[in-house]
């Protein structure tokens, strides 16, 4: 298996992450809760996994996303920072001081890349840190280094 | 990169603009990278080939319209990025 420093995923699909890498995604993370006030940006996302073959829900603001949650905890989130009501800081803050037996990974996007809000994110309970805009190439890489960083 | 002009006396951010435009032209392209990826992993429904297609065009209309609004108001864009996109 390859290093994910290695995946480049453009153009056509390589082979590895349809026989691979996906088929262990879709085991880990079959529940994907996706979090943006972008209506074009859930939707278009949520597609896009659904097709992939994972189950989806999304939330529009950060109150929702609580909801989301609390409804059902999914296996990963994928969470803006910046939202109106309650930002995505609070919601990772609220879902890591449940004691909810299950633990799901929390993925922060951001608008901004600088240390200041990597840092806010990780202290707030966020896993990963993804800048956005993110096109759907970067967003498999990211998904495979989930695999293939597991493995060592 | 070089200060080109002055306002007031205070240099014009271009840094900033040039950083903060590409940064808003990115996010409609990004949407319409996901637009695409979905029109071709769904090629067998027309209903959703024909929304798809509408959701694209809407991108494409907010792209041409942050691109004239850098050659109109380039200042505009001096300011937090992402107010004249809604894909944040």
């Amino acid at each position: 298996m390859p290093k994910s420093s290695d995946i480049q995923i453009t153009g056509s699909i390589p082979s590895e992450w349809l026989e691979e890498i996906l088929p262990i995604l879709l085991q880990r993370f079959s529940n994907v809760l996706l979090v943006d006030d972008s209506e074009f940006l859930c939707t278009i996302m949520s597609t896009f996994f659904q097709l992939e073959g994972f189950t989806t829900s999304t939330a529009l603001d950060g109150n929702e996303a609580i909801k989301a949650f609390q409804k059902e905890i999914p296996d990963i989130a994928f969470i803006d920072l910046v939202m109106p009501n309650l930002s995505g800081l609070e919601v990772a803050k609220t879902v890591r001081l449940s004691d909810n037996p299950k633990i799901p990974v929390l993925v922060a996007l951001s608008g901004r890349d600088d240390e200041e809000y990597r840092r806010k994110a990780a202290m707030a309970g966020f896993d990963h840190f993804l800048v956005k805009p993110i096109d759907p190439a970067a967003l498999r890489g990211f998904l495979a280094s989930l695999v293939i960083d597991s493995k060592g | 990169m070089e200060v080109l002009d002055e306002i007031d006396g205070t240099a014009f951010p271009w840094e900033q603009i040039v950083r903060n435009a590409v940064h808003d032209l990115r996010t409609p392209l990004c949407s319409i990278s996901f637009t695409l990826e979905v029109m071709r992993m769904s090629p067998a429904d027309p209903q959703a080939q024909s929304q798809l297609r509408l959701m694209l065009n809407e991108k494409v209309k907010e792209m041409d319209l942050l691109l004239e609004t850098l050659v109109i108001d380039p200042a505009s864009f001096a300011s937090k990025s992402g107010s004249r996109t809604n894909d944040l």
